[in-house]
């Protein structure tokens, strides 16, 4: 997990897993397009994208194709995230149990 | 032109026969896949069906790759709602493939037409399934989401 928050912690790589959200399977011409960096930089962070596992590369034809890879996202928010959903589930069906109670007695 | 596709990546500790029974066998997939089961004799050109617990079928295509257990291939077609049954079927793949102790389990959903509803709306659900399954091998238990818990009947 370390390396994906490497990964996540660079604003041009954010962006360019913004692009791939909007469009799935650029090519490395395609992730350059309107960026003010050099191929060789795009492509640095591309292969940084991929050793986190959050960028997946295959060929189609003779193209190499990226694509945004949500699971390594996926894990992040269970490990961070649905624990805290949990228990605010869990506060809400205590919260139900308790004005239950309460309207019982009355 | 280049048709749209998701892929979606993870290791999985567990066996490539494990794998490949998990992603094939309705025991397995109902404990991790929105508590469907799959259903299918697997030959090539045979139908594939995911049936909720009431029987009604929430997916349905046809057996394209059958090639255990590295490579399994076959055409998807959402018919929980009308407006995504009529679309073109695409072709969900599976690639398992041995990595130490590890797999790595490829998905890769594709083939889908430019203006497809399904492609945006699958996205999310696929990392939820996939994860729901990597904890089942791993742990032994189904991730808390993808509506793999018993509803709570009566409750909130």
């Amino acid at each position: 997990m370390n390396e994906v928050f490497r990964a996540l912690a660079d604003r041009t790589r954010r962006a360019m897993l913004d692009k791939l959200f909007k469009k799935q399977g650029l090519t490395l011409a395609e992730l350059c397009e309107g960026q003010p960096m050099s191929r060789q930089a795009v492509s640095k962070h591309l292969a940084i994208l991929e050793d986190a596992g959050l960028v997946v590369a295959v060929w189609r034809g003779r193209e190499k194709r990226h694509f945004l890879n949500p699971m390594p996202v996926q894990e992040i928010s269970e490990r961070w995230i649905a624990k805290y959903a949990r228990e605010k589930l869990q506060a809400v069906s205590s919260l139900k149990r308790a004005l239950e109670e309460t309207s019982e007695k009355t | 032109m280049k048709k749209p596709e998701h892929i979606y990546e993870t290791y999985i500790r567990a066996s490539a026969e494990s794998l490949w029974e998990a992603i094939t066998s309705a025991e397995f997939t109902r404990q991790y896949w929105h508590r469907m089961t799959v259903e299918s004799d697997w030959s090539p050109g045979s139908a594939v069906r995911f049936l909720y617990e009431d029987g009604r079928a929430g997916c349905e295509g046809k057996v394209l790759e059958w090639d255990p257990p590295h490579r399994l291939s076959y055409t998807w077609r959402f018919l929980f709602d009308e407006e995504l049954a009529a679309e073109r079927p695409s072709t969900v793949t599976f690639e398992i493939s041995p990595m130490g102790d590890s797999c790595r389990l490829r998905v890769i959903h594709g083939d889908f037409d430019e203006d497809s509803k399904v492609f945006p709306m699958i996205s999310w659900g696929w990392a939820e399934v996939m994860s729901s399954l990597k904890s089942l091998l791993e742990t032994g238990r189904p991730l808390d989401v993808a509506g793999n818990q018993a509803p709570k009947r009566g409750a909130a």
